[in-house]
């Protein structure tokens, strides 16, 4: 239990501390594979007895695995979790909102957070791998490594045609969902967004909100994706996504100059209205916090206001969330208490990172 | 703004050239849409299997919340399937709900009708890429990326004690002669390439003919039937 306190109370994963590459507007790169036993029924079929059972053997394939400093997995059980506390688990994107409501789930992390193994969500066996910045090659690395550290004692499902079977036929073949979190202040505020997503669903990408909540995305953060699994290899995959994404990242950047030099003074003036606010309110919601963050950050990247430590966003985004900041306060609170203490902490974090 | 609705701000720039006349014209996403101009939008993981459902079922899902009128079904008959699968009992109405499938075998019992919906979601009919009891480094039959991310190279201490040398409890005992690895290799190669060019009758002779050489190992059986059959 000690270890599970370790990985909820910061908000902050040891990974994500540097920025990567196009790290100005990739926050950071995500895979998944999916694997599932072939003599065992799917998740969505399988009774709770067997469903325990599978979470014992696919922990215990995973025992002997280290990472490369030596140290290994730890196991935490979703049924030993508080409902705040796996609330906090998905806003810091460790595993999904499907998966804290399994009871015989469990995740397998890494001691950096940036390796984990997800039993019994939607299939048996999900890893997850993440990077800072557009950098989805090495990630793929290490899952394909996980993959094959598994399969010395786990049947993978696997069908001549179809590849590796998964519980849902959109996710067969590779099994693999590459994706990035891009801050896309710039493309939003210049309502090109539309014109992004019809090129990137063009491309076999989705694209949606930070959290998946519909396509509102707050802090103008998105998500995109590979929308299919079947029919290229995993580092095409990568690769075709890594190219799209790069574009992305150009019209980004250069929207995000043509705004400074068009109107920078009315740029600069959103962005320290927003350090005003967020330096100063006493009250804060979620959204408009994640609004004038994104507003900030921009500012910073642009070098409006150049004395904020850029990487307190990564941070900050994860504090204020309402699970986490809840934990902070030790229990559910009212809304009201949150945008409290959310101002607070936020009040804190930039009078640290501009100290 | 938009030639067409004149509400929306343009997205999508279309020039088009019917009998030698040019026509340009500017529309907002929605609008593009309705005209057929564009494809439906992939905006969340859960189009793709709102299609897969749609297509299963034959009945037309809506792109983007409309009524996706410009989008043919390409499907109407759909092939029988068993009511529910032999080995695990998973109902096929209760698939055909969820997208939800119950075991490995279920690919099996329900191919029938799977088979058309895979190919049509994914574009594709054959997996390429990782397989079980592959070697651990592959020699470069894929673009870059990909045989940099399967190469485990010095593999930094990752994986502890599990080196290539142990065989999956699965996979083939025995490994492949060099020579039918190559053969292999290069099937595989072509294999891919018909799939890309969906020449879909040549790619399941040259699936045939991997299968027939992997069959040279010791499991003959239909792909992963074989493999969970061990007993």
């Amino acid at each position: 239990m000690r270890h599970v306190d370790e990985a909820l109370d910061k908000a902050l994963s040891p990974w994500m501390k540097g920025g990567g590459p196009l790290g100005d507007v990739v926050l950071s790169s995500r895979v998944r594979l999916a694997r599932n036993l072939a003599d065992t029924p799917f998740p969505p079929q399988m009774t709770p007895d067997l469903a325990e059972r599978t979470k014992e053997r696919v922990a215990r394939a995973f025992e002997g695995w280290r990472d490369r400093e030596g140290r290994p997995l730890r196991l935490i059980e979703i049924a030993r979790l508080s409902p705040l506390d796996r609330q906090v688990m998905v806003e810091k994107h460790l595993t999904s909102p499907l998966h804290v409501r399994q009871e015989a789930g469990a995740l397998l992390l890494s001691a950096d957070e940036a390796t984990s193994i997800m039993i019994n969500e939607e299939d048996h066996v999900r890893f997850q791998c993440l990077a800072p910045g557009l950098d989805l090659a090495p990630a793929l690395e290490r899952a394909l490594r996980l993959d094959q550290y598994g399969e010395e004692c786990l049947p993978w499902a696997y069908d001549e045609d179809w590849g590796y079977l998964a519980t849902c036929p959109t996710n067969v073949g590779t099994g693999l969902r590459a994706s990035v979190m891009a801050h896309l202040p710039a493309i939003a505020l210049s309502n090109q967004l539309q014109g992004i997503l019809l090129a990137l669903s063009n491309a076999g990408l989705t694209a949606r909100g930070l959290y998946g909540e519909g396509s509102e995305a707050h802090g103008h953060l998105f998500q995109i994706s590979n929308a299919r699994t079947l029919g290229r290899s995993e580092g095409e995959i990568v690769q075709q996504m890594e190219s799209a994404v790069r574009q992305v990242v150009e019209r980004e950047r250069s929207l995000r100059e043509l705004m400074a030099s068009q109107m920078g003074d009315q740029l600069a003036d959103r962005v320290w209205r927003a350090y005003g606010i967020l330096a100063n309110a006493r009250s804060i919601s979620s959204a408009e916090a994640m609004e004038l963050l994104s507003l900030l950050r921009l500012g910073v990247d642009l070098h409006i206001v150049p004395q904020v430590d850029p990487g307190i966003f990564n941070e900050l985004i994860v504090l204020t969330r309402p699970g986490f900041l809840q934990r902070l306060l030790g229990g559910a609170q009212s809304p009201e208490k949150r945008d409290t203490k959310r101002a607070s902490l936020i009040r804190a974090a930039l009078a640290r990172a501009t100290g | 703004m938009c030639e067409e609705c004149g509400e929306r701000p343009a997205t999508v720039y279309v020039a088009k050239s019917v009998n030698g006349e040019r026509s340009e014209m500017h529309l907002c996403t929605r609008c593009a849409l309705e005209k057929g101009e564009i494809g439906p939008l992939m905006q969340s993981p859960g189009w793709l299997l709102d299609q897969f459902l749609s297509f299963l079922t034959g009945i037309t899902a809506p792109a983007l919340g409309e009524p996706a009128s410009a989008r043919r079904r390409p499907q109407a008959g759909i092939a029988p399937a068993p009511a529910r699968c032999p080995h695990c009992g998973r109902e096929y109405a209760e698939f055909a709900r969820t997208g939800l499938l119950g075991c490995a075998r279920c690919y099996d019992a329900f191919r029938a009708p799977l088979a058309p919906a895979i190919r049509q979601m994914h574009g594709a009919a054959a997996h390429l890429g990782a397989r079980p009891g592959r070697a651990p480094a592959r020699p470069g039959a894929e673009g870059a990326p990909s045989s940099r991310a399967a190469g485990r190279g010095p593999a930094p201490g990752e994986g502890g004690g599990g080196g290539p040398g142990r065989a999956a409890p699965e996979a083939e005992a025995s490994r492949p002669a060099e020579t039918r690895e190559a053969r292999l290799l290069r099937l595989r190669e072509a294999l891919k390439e018909a799939v890309s060019a969906e020449r879909f009758e040549e790619a399941a002779r040259l699936r045939d003919e991997i299968r027939a050489l992997e069959a040279g190992g010791p499991s003959s059986g239909s792909g992963g039937a074989g493999r969970e059959a061990k007993g």
